[in-house]
């Protein structure tokens, strides 16, 4: 008896509520679908995503050439150039993650950086990792290392490089 | 009847307007576990700050001002606020929500509604330093008016014409986790989102310095970790046990702590990206990255046994199996957070079952460090274990039960040195404090009682002068009439790897942090200077502070640097070879040991700077520094190279080396010993510390840290109060054991 008197009702309350529930969950999709729009610039051509390279070279030599894999005994630091492109305008935060052979992480720094205007979209930041005299060349952990860069929380690229004994 | 069906469908409205928004609310608000804490800013919060940075001022500190302005202005005078929470309530947390709340006191009407966008601060700043162009000491922001992600963690709309406090509101969750998560808490930035404005609106916050009701507010909902977390390691058995923590903050209904969950894993650390999910019930022995659901506990159990009853296999014997331990609540919530980077800092403890009971080890603690980290720890023997990471992160640590003294503190650069502490007892400053020198050449005197910090200087003004070694301090009450300075000295070498010559060794006064003096290579008559990747030795005896740096390739160019304390001036140098170790003073200071790149160990005469004697080691490169044991001539010398850990004696009276003992270890780092002691401890490539015979080498025990990726186990440094020995490692953590072995 109560049951069937509360049924209909119920029923609908309950289309309201599936009915809201769309609702809400449309609003939400088309708000979160206004937002890519808005952000891929709206209309004209789609702008190139954002890509980086990776390079390395020792900063104990004047040139600093780039190479893919250095000896541990020479080797006073490892520079890592993180060349981006196609960068939007506005404040950016690049991590760098290096790992050691094994893939544990072996430091992380963070930075930010400010592109004024679309004309500046390439930018290269410079992070130096000390080799001679720290762990690596004390505890020689060689072998395949690997750089890992992200940008606004979004990964981007990696590279390897090589620290021979 | 159209009147009656009006008032129908507007009832009916009503309902389904309520009904949607409750639903929304749900769908949008995912319940929240455990405990809540508000947190509102003062000023003698010791960690906390905020200042206003201005555009149009850019050079001026607002750091002790009782507001805080946000402003949008085309006149190049925008204006942001910068807020940063003392979290030391919670220093052992998983954070589920954390709602930053600001107090508009005032706005003006023009160009309002504004949104406001919450960010993440990037780079290290200091209250009383920071403005528009800078962070801290002469250091500038990346980008003028503090460095932030293009992206606000949150938004909040602020009305125009406010006139009484009113609150504004950012959910700035994901940022706090990450900062319990392995990333340094630089604060949080509010701006405008559409700055350069022509209608120049402004809104005025409270800050910690003003009304206090009216000050930042994090409103922070968390679980805590486990305490008191052991394990016992038996035939066949492990048994852990934890105890539970008593509420922080306010409690929600129904979300008592009930129990825990707790991954196994054989030989290796459970990985801090294997988590649980909130809300769910994970199935006994079932797999969750790279652990094994082992115990599923939801009646406050306080330890478990796990031995041939486990139903996801036993732990065999002479397998170091490592716990994971997760509080819980009642709506299975665990002390994790819900973010890829995992939750490393979860409790961890690591037990080896044996027949033989004398096989049998575990450690006592397990702590996270959030990167590579092979420096000896530093201590307060018997209360805390320091050990800086490269994350820009130092971790002070309880000694006794590896839970975080505090947050750790966040610093501006990588820290690779072990960093020397002086007990209140002792230090000018007449508080327990630790120095640090880190890799993007900031200098930092911290409390180590809560985590302040007291000072920071960038003492070279040169952003190329990093710091890998630490400092050493010459401790005003130790030292004789001859130390002339009216506080502690330190000083720290510059490894600037772009130059050979023109490195140079710092003075800092203990207390202010002022430079004293530099020695500068290749200037002012000092002799070329290459990269110093050392600490160095403070000779209370000699009156002199010594040095070792390379050589820049060269024989004649100088790598032992002897200094006078309160100048800097270079009384004698040596050209010894590419030196990257500490060099060393026998106890009675009669005889300073160093050992260079190519192995060579010299005894050097410390009035003088002539080599006595010299050997070759036989073993590559020394390790970090030797050590010296003995009261008295002839004295005992203990190194690491490339393969193996050797002992010599140095007799001074006769003046010859005598080999003693060379045990093979797997690329050891430094060993530790002392006086008296008779065992030698010494990390290795092995993920093993080694317990040495003094006076044989023999390789009698060891103890398992972590086994894999490969586990490579930093200096140790040893604990003579509760007997343990401390390493840090690759794997992230460091880790406490007893010793003997």
């Amino acid at each position: 008896m109560y049951t069937e008197k509360r049924g209909p009702a119920r029923r609908a309350w309950g289309s309201g509520l599936l009915g809201c529930a769309v609702l809400c969950l449309v609003a939400g999709f088309s708000a979160c679908q206004t937002g890519m729009t808005s952000g891929s610039g709206g209309g004209g051509n789609p702008a190139p995503p954002t890509d980086a390279t990776i390079s390395f070279c020792d900063d104990g030599e004047g040139t600093c050439t780039p190479a893919t894999s250095f000896s541990v005994a020479s080797l006073r630091d490892l520079v890592i150039n993180v060349n981006w492109e196609n960068l939007s305008a506005g404040n950016h935060t690049q991590m760098v993650e290096v790992l050691q052979p094994g893939g544990g992480l072996y430091q992380a720094s963070q930075s930010s950086f400010l592109v004024s205007d679309a004309s500046q979209s390439s930018l290269t930041t410079k992070r130096t990792l000390p080799v001679a005299g720290a762990w690596i060349s004390q505890r020689r952990m060689t072998g395949e290392w690997s750089v890992r860069v992200s940008l606004d929380g979004k990964a981007i690229t990696s590279q390897t490089v090589q620290i021979t004994p | 009847m159209n009147d009656r069906f009006y008032y129908q469908d507007q009832r009916y409205g009503a309902w389904r307007r309520l009904l949607c928004l409750g639903l929304s609310l749900l769908l949008a608000e995912p319940m929240l576990a455990r405990e809540v804490i508000a947190i509102q800013s003062t000023a003698t919060q010791v960690r906390g700050a905020d200042a206003t940075i201005n555009q149009a001022l850019p050079s001026a500190n607002s750091g002790g001002a009782a507001t805080l302005t946000v402003e949008s202005n085309n006149g190049a005078s925008n204006q942001r606020a910068i807020v940063q929470f003392d979290l030391s309530l919670l220093p052992n947390v998983a954070i589920k929500q954390a709602l930053l709340v600001m107090h508009a006191t005032a706005s003006t009407t023009n160009g309002f509604p504004r949104t406001y966008g919450a960010y993440g601060l990037t780079s290290f700043f200091r209250e009383p330093d920071v403005t528009w162009n800078t962070r801290v000491a002469n250091l500038a922001w990346n980008a003028a008016g503090g460095d932030i992600g293009g992206t606000a963690t949150s938004t909040a709309s602020v009305a125009g014409g406010i006139g009484t406090s009113t609150p504004v509101q950012f959910d700035i969750t994901s940022d706090v986790q990450n900062w319990y998560n392995g990333t340094p808490n630089y604060g949080t930035l509010i701006r405008d989102q559409a700055e350069n404005s022509n209608r120049d609106p402004k809104t005025t916050f409270g800050s910690r310095n003003g009304t206090a009701a009216d000050a930042p507010l994090l409103d922070v909902t968390f679980l805590q970790n486990v305490t008191n977390l052991a394990a016992v390691p038996g035939n066949g058995t492990v048994t852990v046990s934890w105890a539970y923590p008593a509420p922080i903050g306010r409690v929600n209904f129904a979300e008592n702590y009930n129990g825990v969950l707790i991954l196994r894993r054989a030989n290796f650390p459970v990985d801090k990206g294997s988590v649980p999910t909130d809300t769910q019930d994970p199935a006994m022995c079932s797999v969750i990255g790279s652990g094994t659901v082992v115990f599923d506990n939801t009646s406050l159990a306080t330890s478990f046994t796990d031995d041939s009853s486990d139903p996801c296999g036993a732990p065999t014997n002479d397998t170091t199996w490592f716990y994971k331990v997760f509080l819980r609540d009642q709506k299975n919530y665990y002390s994790t957070q819900p973010i890829t980077n995992g939750s490393v800092f979860t409790e961890e403890i690591s037990g080896t079952p044996s027949a033989t009971a004398t096989n049998r080890q575990n450690s006592v603690w397990i702590a996270a460090t959030f990167s590579t980290t092979l420096a000896a720890p530093s201590l307060f023997p018997g209360s805390i274990v320091m050990a800086g990471s490269q994350t820009n992160l130092s971790f002070g640590i309880d000694a006794v039960t590896g839970l975080r003294k505090y947050p750790p503190v966040s610093l501006g650069g990588p820290v690779t040195g072990r960093s020397p502490v002086i007990d209140a007892g002792d230090s000018s400053l007449a508080s327990n404090v630790m120095y640090v020198a880190d890799n993007d050449g900031l200098v930092y005197a911290i409390a180590t009682d809560t985590g302040q910090i007291l000072w920071t200087v960038n003492p070279t003004t040169l952003t190329t002068n990093g710091f890998v070694g630490a400092p050493s301090v010459q401790v005003k009450s130790f030292s004789d009439s001859m130390f002339t300075l009216a506080h502690d000295l330190l000083v720290v070498g510059t490894r600037n790897g772009a130059s050979t010559t023109a490195n140079r060794i710092v003075g800092i006064d203990g207390n202010t942090g002022a430079t004293l003096w530099q020695t500068i290579g290749n200037a002012g008559g000092v002799a070329k200077m290459d990269i110093i990747s050392s600490s160095p030795a403070i000779d209370f005896v000699n009156h002199a502070v010594w040095v070792t740096s390379r050589s820049g390739g060269a024989t004649a160019q100088p790598s032992l640097w002897k200094l006078n304390p309160n100048t800097g001036a270079v009384l004698t140098t040596a050209a010894l070879g590419d030196t990257d170790t500490d060099p060393t003073l026998s106890i009675p200071g009669d005889v300073l040991f160093v050992a260079n790149n190519a192995g060579t160990i010299f005894a050097i005469n410390p009035t003088t700077a002539a080599t006595l004697k010299s050997v070759a080691g036989g073993d590559g490169a020394i390790i970090s520094f030797p050590i010296a044991l003995g009261l008295t001539s002839p004295y005992t010398v203990i190194f690491s190279g490339q393969t193996a850990v050797h002992a010599m004696t140095y007799d001074k009276t006769a003046n010859t080396f005598t080999n003693l003992w060379s045990t093979t270890i797997s690329g050891p780092s430094a060993p530790i010993g002392f006086t008296g002691g008779a065992k030698v401890y010494v990390g290795s490539a092995d993920g093993k510390i080694h317990e040495l015979d003094a006076v044989t080498g023999v390789d009698g025990k060891q103890r398992t840290a972590n086994t894999g990726q490969p586990g490579i186990v930093g200096d140790p440094a040893l604990d003579t109060v509760l007997s343990r020995i401390y390493i840090s490692t690759n794997d992230q953590r460091a880790y406490g054991f007893t010793f003997p072995f």
